[in-house]
């Protein structure tokens, strides 16, 4: 009988040990992506906004590693278009747009798709650019998705199929 | 001859460039509550034609997602299960899949999601008819009049459409 506090102990350990080692993605939900920038590398939107908006000083190029349809619903007035970066055409695109520019141009990469977590384009763009050399690249914190945090706070947007 | 051949390199070019990224028309402001739902016909996904026209006199939700959307496939469940609970009554979801890669990248996902409702093959021109895109899931819930009775922008919870389908329903 006086054991009987000590197994429960033991219980409760094994069990909390069993919770803390075991991945989440085993209990059903997606592990959540790693992420390839610093903290530093990330812009809010009301940053960059104000920044694009400012009458002075060098404005970074912005480029939506996203999907067509959305682009061309509305994107970050003056972004360029690339494509979606989970996509081998979309990271050539990518490729292709950014190959003659300095490597130490200030880029913004967004996409907006869909909520942070779960954007398929945003890691494989960032990933891309830093292979390439570049290092002053940031990505653009779309916490739910374009629509929400950038067009629905009223910052400059374009329709459209802009320019790639 | 020299013209001849920039000429031909700069149509080329251009066809290139019309290939990778289809132009949308200048932005609509897409329909509002209240107003007609803009008519299409797109191809379906399982072949053959899907007019909107068609479901006239029924109640529709029409969503507009893609496959590469994470919440959109998260809400499809929803949609299944609403279709099998009013598909009876004069109600219907109708998808409109809005992946570039079209029918051969949505078939299987659809099928794998076990999607019971019909499916058509987005295009840019229809979703700039719709507002254009700025986010997914979009969805109108048309009235068996043809006009918008709601705009949902992004995942709903499932009471609120019940609700909403049923009041359509009884109208």
């Amino acid at each position: 009988m006086r054991s009987q506090p000590r197994t429960w102990l033991t219980i409760l350990a094994a069990a909390l040990l069993i919770g803390i080692l075991t991945p989440a993605s085993s209990a059903g939900a997606p592990a959540p992506p790693t992420d390839p920038w610093a903290a530093s590398q990330v812009v809010q939107p009301a940053a960059l906004a104000h920044a694009l908006a400012a009458k002075a000083g060098a404005k970074p190029l912005v480029i939506c590693v996203g999907f067509s349809v959305l682009y061309q619903g509305g994107h970050i007035a003056g972004a360029r278009y690339a494509g979606p970066a989970s996509s081998a055409a979309g990271r050539a695109a990518l490729r292709r747009l950014v190959q003659p520019l300095p490597r130490g141009k200030a880029i913004v990469l967004y996409c907006g798709c869909c909520p942070w977590a779960m954007c398929p384009n945003i890691r494989p763009a960032f990933s891309l650019l830093k292979r390439l050399g570049f290092t002053n690249v940031k990505v653009l914190h779309m916490a739910q998705n374009f629509r929400t945090d950038w067009g629905a706070r009223g910052y400059a947007m374009q329709h459209g199929a802009g320019s790639r | 001859m020299k013209r001849v051949r920039a000429a031909l390199f700069a149509l080329a070019l251009t066809a290139l460039a019309g290939a990778q990224i289809p132009v949308m028309p200048p932005p609509a402001p897409g329909p509002q509550i209240g107003q007609r739902a803009p008519a299409f016909t797109l191809a379906g996904l399982r072949g053959g034609h899907v007019a909107l026209a068609r479901f006239r006199g029924k109640v529709v939700l029409l969503d507009f997602w893609a496959t590469w959307c994470e919440p959109c496939r998260q809400e499809i469940p929803k949609l299944i299960a609403l279709q099998r609970e009013f598909g009876g009554r004069g109600f219907t979801v109708l998808g409109v899949a809005l992946d570039d890669g079209g029918a051969p990248v949505v078939r299987p996902v659809a099928r794998r999601l076990g999607i019971s409702y019909p499916i058509a093959i987005g295009t840019i021109p229809v979703a700039a008819a719709y507002g254009g895109m700025e986010g997914l899931p979009t969805a109108f819930l048309l009235g068996r009049d043809g006009r918008v009775r709601q705009i949902y922008y992004g995942v709903q919870r499932q009471a609120e459409l019940r609700q909403a389908i049923r009041a359509a329903l009884a109208r």
